[in-house]
């Protein structure tokens, strides 16, 4: 995802677009079938650090979810993940299995469930106590 | 006289037989005129083929007169692992069958569990354990930080000890324990595609386990049970008594963080959406339902003819992996007929109990 501030054809002020990048993560399923939701919106201090954990995820290979995986990982009351990021001028989204919540993803969902443990949320919180 | 049996890995032992061969044996050899049509069966037993088939069990022998009784009752094999707050499995083993006590709630209950859920099965429908062959019985606690779930992952139940703030944990609950190890059943018998409505058929049938084995243990009829799946499991913090109502789908929780209980439980509050893998924990209501429809038309104890039927229903091999919520009704009015006669009460009230939900409807069912 571009940081708007590297994009040339953006017009708007760079502080104003940053602040329109949030990031929000369903669960559903488990075997209580509950829905949580956790939302981010970050603000311009932090949305280096947001883009970078946006940006290692490989949001291509992940399938959306309209169109869910056609192969199933085995078992039963697994947790279903939906992870979205929007800024100014793009939506990226992802479906995935909770087998597939590993590495830059589940670190991304681990940053926002930390952030937006309130399920509003503006501006997160550091990502580490050292940072702060 | 009391014998338990406890066949090491090692030892010689048969098949179906949960008789040991040591046993057979001695029958076989038995000169005494009181045990000689005991004896001939044992020899013929002996001389049969048979696989080589652990099965635990623990018998009860007693002198009839003349006669020699042998009753067997399998018993279950059961391993307990603690994951230690990773998610790493299996864990580390903490409890096999016949070790004492851990001490450690979570572990001693799933062990209970796992033993409740054997004994159902085999008291309900003579079924030894998840894999109908004795298999073993596996659980993992304490897996994960803080995790709020407890699942089935195709070979062993795996629970969390839940977050504290919605869930206390789950394997103080045995809807929830049956419930996973349910899963285990229906991945045998052939499985339901998790996913859509054969994946809430999946979880409605994991429901039925779920409850059947908790009011097996209480020895509760279908009238005096609660037909709640999950009851005590979340903290005081939320406002709900259970995670499901099989009596009233949709009634089972209403919170401010959690949102209202959002089950159907009729066919024309069907819930379409992408979550949850299609809806399978949400349109599971709607077959739960029919359940409790039949089993309460029934009466008595709902594992009996209800549970039965349903069981008979998933494991008789009519039933395919796709099956939508008609096609499992068909399945079950079907058995219903061959087990009990067509237009029998059993029939009738299965045809009633999904027509009461919508799955069928009153001119097709004719």
């Amino acid at each position: 995802m571009p940081h708007p501030a590297d994009d040339p054809t953006n017009d708007d002020d760079p502080t104003t677009a940053a602040a329109d990048l949030s990031v929000s993560v369903e669960r559903s399923g488990g075997f209580a079938g509950l829905v949580r939701r956790w939302v981010v919106t970050v603000a311009p201090p932090d949305a280096d650090r947001w883009y970078a954990l946006i940006d290692a995820c490989p949001w291509p290979q992940a399938a959306s979810p309209e169109s869910p995986p056609t192969i199933q990982p085995p078992g039963a009351d697994r947790f279903c993940w939906t992870v979205s990021a929007t800024a100014a001028r793009e939506r990226r989204e992802a479906s995935l299995s909770e087998q597939e919540l590993d590495g830059p993803w589940r670190a991304l969902v681990d940053a926002v469930r930390d952030a937006g443990a309130s399920g509003a949320g503006s501006a997160p919180p550091p990502l580490s106590p050292s940072e702060q | 006289m009391d014998a338990e049996t406890r066949p090491r890995d090692h030892a010689p032992h048969t098949a179906h037989a949960i008789i040991p061969a040591y046993l057979l044996a001695r029958l076989a050899a038995s000169a005494h005129p009181g045990f000689a049509v005991a004896s001939e069966a044992a020899r013929a037993t002996l001389a049969a083929p048979r696989a080589y088939r652990p099965v635990r069990a623990s018998l009860d022998l007693s002198v009839d007169g003349g006669a020699l009784v042998v009753e067997a009752t399998p018993t279950p094999d059961r391993v307990v692992s603690d994951a230690k707050n990773t998610e790493t499995l299996p864990g580390t083993r903490v409890r096999g069958e016949d070790d004492p006590a851990t001490g450690d709630a979570a572990a001693d209950e799933a062990f209970d569990g796992l033993g409740e859920t054997f004994a159902f099965l085999w008291d309900a429908f003579e079924r030894v354990s998840l894999d109908g062959a004795g298999g073993a019985l596996l659980a993992t606690v304490h897996y994960g930080e803080r995790y709020d779930n407890a699942f089935w992952n195709g070979e062993r139940m795996v629970f969390g000890d839940g977050d504290g703030e919605v869930f206390t944990g789950f394997t103080g609950s045995l809807t929830v324990i049956a419930h996973e190890l349910g899963h285990g059943v229906i991945e045998s018998a052939g499985g339901l595609v998790y996913a859509g409505q054969s994946g809430a058929l999946n979880e409605s049938i994991a429901d039925v386990f779920g409850v059947l084995t908790e009011q097996h243990a209480r020895g509760q009829r279908a009238d005096d049970a609660t037909w709640l799946i999950g009851e005590g499991i979340f903290t005081d913090a939320v406002q709900g008594t259970a995670l499901r109502s099989m009596i009233a789908p949709g009634t089972a929780y209403d919170d401010d963080v959690l949102g209202q209980d959002p089950q159907p439980a009729h066919m024309r509050d069907f819930v379409d959406t992408t979550s949850d893998n299609g809806g399978v924990h949400i349109n599971s209501g709607i077959p739960n339902k029919a359940f409790h429809l039949l089993a309460t038309a029934l009466g008595g104890f709902a594992w009996e003819r209800a549970g039965r039927i349903w069981y008979l229903a998933l494991t008789g091999g009519a039933l395919t992996p796709t099956a939508d919520f008609a096609a499992f009704a068909q399945v079950t009015l079907d058995t219903a007929a061959r087990e009990y006669g067509e237009d029998s009460e059993e029939h009738t009230a299965v045809r009633a109990a999904w027509t009461g939900v919508g799955v069928i409807d009153d001119a097709a069912s004719r």
